[in-house]
């Protein structure tokens, strides 16, 4: 690798591009106009638009049936507002016809006034009606109230009075409010919420305009075989074009903040604010600064495989749209309250960066958190360049024209079911319905709803798919018998692999804590409205182990069997983990569904995943039925947490029964089919 | 300068199938020669080229251009080699000097170097007029003198062109074939594909036929006429790929 040809490349790059207008408009003339505009233009309308609702006229209507001093003194109080309007009604049976009102908008407020003997005092009562989705309905609220109060207080000092007492009495407690958040704290819990979202943002869709061109803008001016005819390696052409992708991001991210800074002050300063005593934490800057880069590589590299993907820039757009939302998803849950860095976040991408943020905008710098965040973005970066290094280096990518691999095109090979692209449709359509049919099924009914999930949107697909290729399902499903002590062994393995399985939930509550609704959620599916428990293990066992089986083991694996047995059994977990749909309970149902794609291949019997499925489901809910009366398991439970030396033992138990399936499950040297043939 | 030995490529289609687009080819060019690689559309006469020109690997086979190996010094082989297709894009907010140095530099050439080369270009090509203009703003025929003075700018002994007249007009066509005798003249090493009969007859020395990425005839035209007895281009051509078609009819009943 020459690194000044890397810089020429760079800096060929770096010219052609701004020489576009295109990037000069959206990496600095937009920045530099929009921001200022934006704000003046928000200050000015949000602050016209506030006296414009407090001055409107408000209607009030008031029912009046008490009639007494205090409920005149009130009303004139109302009366009193400029920006009120008040009627004053006497028909009762016109109250209803006035909330219907006040829910139009066409009056602002209704009052009722009644009383109640309190004591040998008087309590006036308002019932007040407003509509808290408009504006101004709130306001007409907010000043009844403050006109009430002041009436009360009113009566109150005129009632002590009467009784030779000084209003003085009242004053017990006073509470003098005093806020000593710095003002740095406030500035940065305000920015922590979402300048991550601006940053990550920015950096993804100011990447994806030039990495589009980059590559895939390449392949359609037809320049792309000039450069790889040059004497430049690959790697320097990736390596040139991967730096001109930071620089523009970093450069369009810059003039962003740069432009929202100085227009941000501008606006303070108008709103007449005392900001001179913020300042801007430089270091929190500088230690985002670095934190940022890993992520910015991270997507360069990724936009780079897109683009050196595709075939052409439209192509390529489309496939950085699924960037973009993920992003947006992913760095908006600083705005969330309650989310904050821990060292199981700090693994995911974007969330981690987006929570380090909002922790070192308000100054709490944990080192460790810091650094887990960098180092587990370098090694995803790392490995993301390396793809986009691979793929720049694969003439089947580099010269893809034909359109066998294009997304576009899939679908097309409908004759085989058991392609790997037909499989992932069926696999995403299913996960689909289930998301849109089966959720809102079993919200309205748990016990229906899951056998009508089970039964239409998960086996009845796979039936369909057979019925309609007139596929053999027998054989594609591996519907058959086999060896006996599979059965024996598969039911051994039931107890360690319902180990490992909770030990790795356990793992993962310890980097992500389930929330305690999630935990009610899981207990009400497990008794299910304390049904008989037959039904309970029909439902929650017996039914998913044979339609779920269908489709994982009787289906979606056969997609992948042809890249290799061990590809197809951990590409099928892993989607039989996705299919649950549960982030909590990915890693769980990921190793049990490896775990039952091995007992497939080796066992070539449907039926003894379908047992396996069956005794793992109906362990779970044998223990949450009854767990707490089983003496050594009690304790276990109740500590939620299980030994150490039990998952080794587990470990070792799966390691012994699988090598012994594998064992008794070996083709015999001479299979009968030949010599007899 | 350029031998092909038994070169083969085999493009991985849909489960498990290939198909071969290169198909067993041998054939030699020497330096000063122009050698034509004639076929139909989808003959493998790019999938050639393109090995050639180190962009894509071959399946099998060897090659090698000024005596380096397709696969062992790739880089070496580039180095010496310009390329010129017909459907070859230039980037076009460069202007024609800046993309001709850029190129240079990418071939590990000094600026002065680079320099020497753009005067001699630019006087070969006629380029004065818009040597500092943006190549947006050229005309098709100006696009391809730059074309040209991009693919010789490191001076290379081996040329290849892929189908580098297709889809032009006359007159720049005509840019491309003096230049090639140009090249003739100096020395180099010429390949040219083409499925353009007349063409090829215009300018080859030799001429290696390909059909369905098999060698079908490799010779002179001279040669071609005695050994068909025909006089037509078109018709030689035909004879050929009837003969090739025949041979294959044998192999499929002798299989059965």
């Amino acid at each position: 690798m020459n690194w000044t040809k890397i810089l020429v490349i760079f800096r060929k790059e770096m010219l052609d591009l701004f020489r576009d207008r295109r990037t000069i408009i959206t990496a600095i003339i937009l920045p530099i106009v929009l921001y200022p505009f934006i704000s003046i233009f928000v200050a000015t309308i949000a602050s016209r638009q506030e006296t414009k609702i407090q001055e409107a006229e408000k209607i009030v209507y008031v029912y009046d049936q008490v009639n007494s001093n205090d409920s005149n003194k009130l009303i004139r109080g109302l009366e009193d507002e400029d920006s009120f309007s008040v009627q004053i009604t006497y028909k009762q049976s016109w109250n209803n016809q006035f909330k219907e009102l006040v829910e139009n908008n066409d009056i602002q407020a209704f009052l009722s006034l009644r009383d109640t003997l309190n004591g040998e005092y008087e309590r006036l009562i308002i019932d007040a009606y407003f509509n808290n989705t408009d504006e101004k309905s709130q306001k007409a609220y907010s000043k009844i109230k403050d006109i009430a109060n002041y009436t009360k207080w009113d009566i109150v000092s005129r009632r002590l009075s009467d009784l030779d007492i000084s209003d003085e009495i009242l004053e017990a407690i006073q509470v003098e409010p005093v806020n000593i958040a710095p003002p740095q704290k406030i500035l940065g819990a305000l920015l922590g919420k979402f300048l991550a979202y601006m940053l990550i943002i920015l950096t993804i869709s100011s990447g994806a305009v030039v990495a589009s061109d980059l590559v895939a803008g390449e392949k359609d001016r037809g320049t792309l075989e000039t450069i790889l005819v040059s004497a430049a390696s690959r790697l320097e052409l990736v390596a040139g074009k991967f730096l001109t992708i930071i620089t523009f991001s970093f450069i369009t991210v810059f003039m962003n903040l740069l432009s929202m800074y100085i227009s941000t002050r501008h606006i303070l300063g108008m709103a007449q604010m005392d900001m001179s005593q913020v300042q801007l934490p430089i270091v929190s800057f500088l230690l985002i600064f670095l934190a940022m880069i890993p992520l910015a590589v991270l997507f360069a590299a990724i936009q780079l495989s897109l683009s050196t993907w595709s075939r052409n820039v439209k192509e390529c757009s489309s496939y950085q749209t699924p960037l973009l939302l993920i992003g947006m998803m992913f760095s908006m849950i600083s705005a969330f309250p309650g989310f904050e860095l821990n060292y199981g976040y700090a693994l995911i991408p974007i969330i981690n960066f987006s929570l380090l943020l909002k922790e070192l905008l308000l100054g709490d710098l944990n080192l460790g958190h810091y650094l887990t965040v960098i180092i587990s973005t370098l090694v995803l970066a790392g490995a993301s360049v390396m793809i986009s290094i691979n793929l720049f280096k694969k003439e089947n990518v580099l010269f893809r024209t034909t359109e066998e691999k294009s997304l576009k095109f899939w679908g097309k090979q409908k004759g085989d079911i058991f392609s790997t692209q037909f499989v992932i449709g069926v696999f995403l359509l299913v996960l689909m319905l289930f998301y849109y049919l089966g959720t809102p099924w079993q919200t309205k009914d748990l016990y229906s709803g899951l056998i009508k999930t089970e039964v239409l949107l998960v086996l009845l697909p796979v039936l369909l798919i057979y019925k309609l290729s007139r596929t053999n399902i027998k054989k594609a499903a591996r519907l058959q018998g086999t060896n006996p002590l599979n059965f024996v062994l598969t039911a051994a393995a039931v107890i360690p692999g319902f180990i490992i399985s909770a030990y790795s939930m356990q793992i993962v509550n310890l980097l992500y804590p389930l929330p305690e609704s999630y935990l009610e959620s899981m207990q009400k599916i497990m008794q299910l409205h304390e049904l008989p428990i037959w039904q309970t293990l029909f439902i929650i066992a017996l039914l998913p182990a044979i339609c779920e089986e269908m489709l994982f083991r009787g289906y979606v694996i056969r997609g992948f069997e042809k890249s290799g047995i061990w590809k197809a059994i951990i590409i099928s977990g892993v989607l039989f983990g996705i299919f649950h749909l549960d982030f909590f309970r990915l890693l769980p149902a990921a190793l049990m569904g490896i775990w039952l794609g091995y007992l497939l291949i080796k066992t070539k019997s449907i039926f003894i995943t379908m047992l396996a499925h069956a005794l793992h489901n109906s362990s779970t809910v044998v223990l949450s039925k009854w767990g707490d009366q089983i003496p050594f398991l009690a304790n276990i439970m109740k500590n939620d947490d299980i030994p150490f030396n039990l998952l080794i033992i587990s470990i070792a138990a799966i390691i012994i029964i699988s090598w012994l399936i594998n064992k008794i499950n070996q083709p015999k040297e001479f299979p009968n089919e030949l010599s007899t043939g | 300068m350029i031998t092909v030995d038994g070169l083969t490529k085999e493009f991985p289609q849909k489960e498990g199938e290939n198909l071969k687009a290169v198909d067993n080819l041998s054939f030699s060019a020497n330096a000063g020669e122009i050698v034509v690689l004639l076929g139909v559309n989808g003959a493998g006469k790019t999938t050639t080229m393109r090995m050639l020109s180190t962009v894509l690997q071959p399946t099998s086979g060897k090659a090698s251009v000024c005596g380096y190996d397709l696969l062992e010094s790739p880089q070496e082989i580039r180095r010496r080699l310009g390329f010129l297709s017909g459907d070859t894009g230039l980037y076009r907010r460069l202007t024609a000097r800046e993309l001709i140095t850029y190129f240079g530099k990418l071939y590990d050439m000094n600026k002065s170097r680079i320099k020497e080369r753009i005067e001699l270009l630019n006087s070969m090509l006629d380029m004065h007029d818009f040597l500092d203009k943006k190549i947006d703003s050229l005309s098709t025929g100006m696009r391809q003198k730059v074309s040209i003075a991009r693919s010789i700018v490191h001076d290379p002994p081996v040329m290849i062109f892929d189908e580098a007249t297709a889809g032009l007009d006359i007159l720049t066509a005509k840019n491309i074939i003096r230049f090639i005798h140009t090249c003739k003249i100096e020395g180099k090493c010429v390949l040219f594909s083409t499925h353009i009969m007349r063409e090829a007859e215009r300018i080859a020395d030799r001429i290696v036929m390909i059909h369905q990425g098999r060698l079908l005839k490799q010779g002179t035209w001279e040669e071609m006429k005695i050994d068909t007895g025909k006089a037509d281009l078109d018709d030689i051509f035909i004879d050929y790929v009837s003969r090739c078609d025949d041979i294959k009819v044998i192999e499929e009943n002798e299989l059965d």
